[in-house]
């Protein structure tokens, strides 16, 4: 099919043998690409009881029809295994060049399993697959691997975290990370310490398609988030609404507002520190950021960073969040995770639970703990395991910040508590964006009622499957937001704004919403300009694609992924938060049995989250 | 005086994250910001706006010591 290389290949390092994994049209018509081909090929061939450590896990680097297509901020590519954070199925997503070369070099796909007995990188072309040594590789951090390897390939390297198995431990392509699940360490267990790929094949498309391209990036360049927010500030631009909308994480979770909020935020990053923006490449919107450090040009903190290090420690201290930034992606290791664990290190020190010289607001040893995480030493090895081993460990389970074993994100929920269910539900565990982001509509951009338990679950399920789909096609999520049209964005406070700000908890929308989450694969057979996505796809691949179609197969995804979670053992007790977030004796909270219940029925499971045989018929899972 | 305060976008235009204003009520310190900043007063009035801290949704009195903020759209992930 047309966008596709229609080839995956796939590699066991044991043997060292490779093959071409038969992926089918249907296959690419039915899964589309990325996160769900990857839940699809992992629910194939790996057996519930296979362990995240071991030979026979598998990990699976997959593109989208868009990747290396020229469409916008399409150089995404993911990367899903068994988690050893979560123990469940992890998907990650990337923005480096990796994607693109892959499928340069021929393939839409790579399929990993097995373990090598050395150190090893693996070489992917047109015409070879390649094995070398990394002996002499092995130590090196992100920026010296990929530095030593071809220039001109794209690179897939984990540092010194993957090898030491930490269990946050990241994947790197350039300047951007498959971050969430601990994927890294993936890697480091089978002794690989990168993947090159290199290749000048081109994807087959429609010559139509690069016109409706040329019209989509003339929108998102129009759009006031994608074509001015994000590109003047960053993610980092977001920290000031969140402080005025208190649902800033603050001293790990226990309060939602920081006094010295503005000498971390996104203004002050920009105003103090900013060289020049640097995204990914394909990418209109360029939302990365480049700052001074020490005389040299480095990637400056993403909102998440500032958010858990600054914040979420009580850090005041931009130059340390940037310099603990850089030691992060030279280490190799999540950003959102190592500052969760840190604070929940802090928190048990500051309770006399675990003594160690972790202290809210003292910054001076956080640098030796982020090595000492990322080379297990001392209680560094404890604390590379986690919150949830930490505090199965040693206590505290009340404020262990985690939902599923993967720490949250910096957006705490008590005032945004469709985001809270969202945190809990999702199928990777604590990730802000796998939650469906409502929080977009709880006060970010929109200012629908944070508290409101109304269309937060319909709202959820429709966020969530849009952007699972969007994430399989191969395109960067944040294309998604000019979905909110910017007059609404731009006129907060306009009458139209206000009634869309309250219709959105009303019964009607609710309802509404939640028929579009019921339409089956051949209803809302349309296009809307707001969600070029699928005039585009069907354009590239010359085959049907419409709204309908499109949210439907993201349904599928979300439902495969969740599927693939209850064969690992997963409960509705995993569906959880911590009891800080939850418990009612408090202003705010996240009232979840409440959301939940809604959230299954509305899904289409049963009372103990599991997806029903009808909605699988519907789904063709079943 | 009311402690005015800019984010996102509307820093940039204003060319500073703060201002100290005499103004009665919203509607007139928007007015007064156009005049400061060049920013136009209808666009402000529409903005994203907290007055202490709480949301404002409409034209509110102002008392000295106040502080109104200001915020362009702003999302992320």
């Amino acid at each position: 099919m047309q966008g596709y290389m229609n080839k995956v290949l796939f590699v066991n390092l044991t043997t060292r043998q490779t093959s071409l994994y038969n992926w089918t049209e249907e296959d690419q018509k039915k899964y589309l690409g990325g996160k769900i081909m990857a839940a699809k090929i992992l629910t194939d061939l790996l057996t519930p009881d296979v362990e995240p450590l071991s030979e026979e896990n598998i990990l699976v680097v997959s593109t989208g029809p868009f990747t290396n297509t020229g469409a916008p901020a399409s150089s995404r590519f993911n990367v899903s295994s068994l988690s050893p954070l979560t123990g469940l199925l992890a998907s990650s997503n990337c923005g480096g060049n990796f994607g693109i070369m892959l499928k340069k070099a021929g393939y839409d796909a790579l399929i990993i399993t097995g373990k090598s007995e050395d150190k090893i990188i693996l070489e992917i072309t047109e015409n070879d697959i390649l094995f070398h040594s990394a002996d002499d590789l092995w130590g090196h951090t992100v920026d010296t691997i990929q530095a030593a390897l071809p220039k001109r390939h794209g690179k897939l390297v984990i540092g010194p975290a993957g090898e030491n198995l930490v269990k946050f431990a990241g994947l790197f392509s350039q300047e951007r990370t498959a971050g969430r699940g601990g994927l890294g360490a993936v890697l480091g267990y089978k002794n690989l310490k990168a993947i090159t790929a290199f290749g000048e094949k081109k994807t087959p498309i429609n010559p139509k398609t690069k016109e409706y391209y040329k019209r989509w990036i003339q929108t998102l360049r129009e759009h006031p988030l994608t074509g001015e927010q994000l590109p003047k500030f960053g993610t980092a631009g977001l920290l000031s609404i969140m402080q005025y909308r208190k649902i800033l994480a603050t001293k790990n979770f226990s309060e939602n507002t920081y006094d010295d909020f503005e000498k971390v935020s996104g203004e002050t990053l920009r105003e103090n520190h900013l060289v020049k923006n640097r995204g990914c490449v394909t990418c209109p919107i360029q939302c990365g950021r480049q700052v001074k450090y020490k005389g040299e040009l480095k990637k400056g903190p993403e909102l998440e960073t500032l958010g858990l290090f600054g914040p979420n420690l009580m850090n005041n201290d931009l130059e340390k969040i940037i310099e603990w930034n850089i030691e992060l992606d030279h280490y190799g290791m999540d950003s959102i995770s190592t500052a969760g664990v840190l604070a929940f290190a802090m928190e048990l020190n500051e309770k006399g639970i675990l003594k160690t010289d972790l202290e809210f607001s003292k910054t001076d040893n956080i640098s030796e703990y982020i090595r000492k995480i990322a080379y297990r030493e001392g209680i560094g090895n404890d604390m590379a395991e986690g919150v949830r081993y930490m505090s199965e460990k040693y206590g505290g389970h009340e404020f262990a910040i985690h939902s599923k074993g993967m720490e949250l994100s910096a957006y705490e929920p008590r005032n945004a508590v469709g985001q809270g269910l969202g945190y809990a539900v999702s199928n990777r565990g604590g990730c802000h964006l796998n939650a469906g982001y409502i929080v977009l509509f709880e006060g970010l951009s929109m200012q629908m009622n944070p508290r409101s338990l109304k269309n937060k679950a319909e709202l959820t399920i429709f966020s969530q499957d849009l952007m699972e789909v969007t994430s399989a096609s191969g395109i960067c999520l944040f294309t998604l937001q000019s979905m909110l049209p910017g007059f609404i964005l731009e006129k907060s406070n306009h009458s139209i704004t206000k009634m869309v700000n309250k219709l959105l908890t009303s019964n009607v929308a609710a309802g509404s919403v939640s028929i579009l989450n019921g339409l089956k694969e051949n209803q809302l057979r349309i296009h809307i300009p707001n969600i070029p996505h699928t005039k585009a796809l069907k354009l590239l691949t010359g085959h049907e694609m419409n709204l309908g179609k499109y949210r439907l197969i993201g349904e599928r995804g979300y439902n495969l992924e969740r599927l693939f979670n209850i064969k690992r053992g997963l409960k509705i007790e995993h569906d959880q938060l911590p009891k800080r977030l939850t418990h009612e004796d408090q202003e705010a909270f996240v009232p979840l049995d409440k959301l939940k219940e809604k959230y299954y029925k509305k899904r289409g499971w049963d009372s103990d989250g599991i997806p029903t045989l009808k909605t699988l018929r519907k789904l063709g899972l079943e | 005086m009311i402690n005015v305060k800019f984010f996102g976008n509307y820093s940039i235009i204003a060319g500073t994250n703060q201002l100290s204003i005499a103004a009665k009520t919203i509607k007139n310190l928007c007015y007064l910001i156009e005049l400061e900043t060049g920013i136009e007063t209808k666009r402000l009035k529409n903005s994203m706006m907290f007055l202490n801290g709480k949301p404002v949704l409409k034209n509110k009195k102002l008392k000295a010591g106040d502080e109104v903020a200001f915020f362009s759209p702003a999302s992320g992930g």
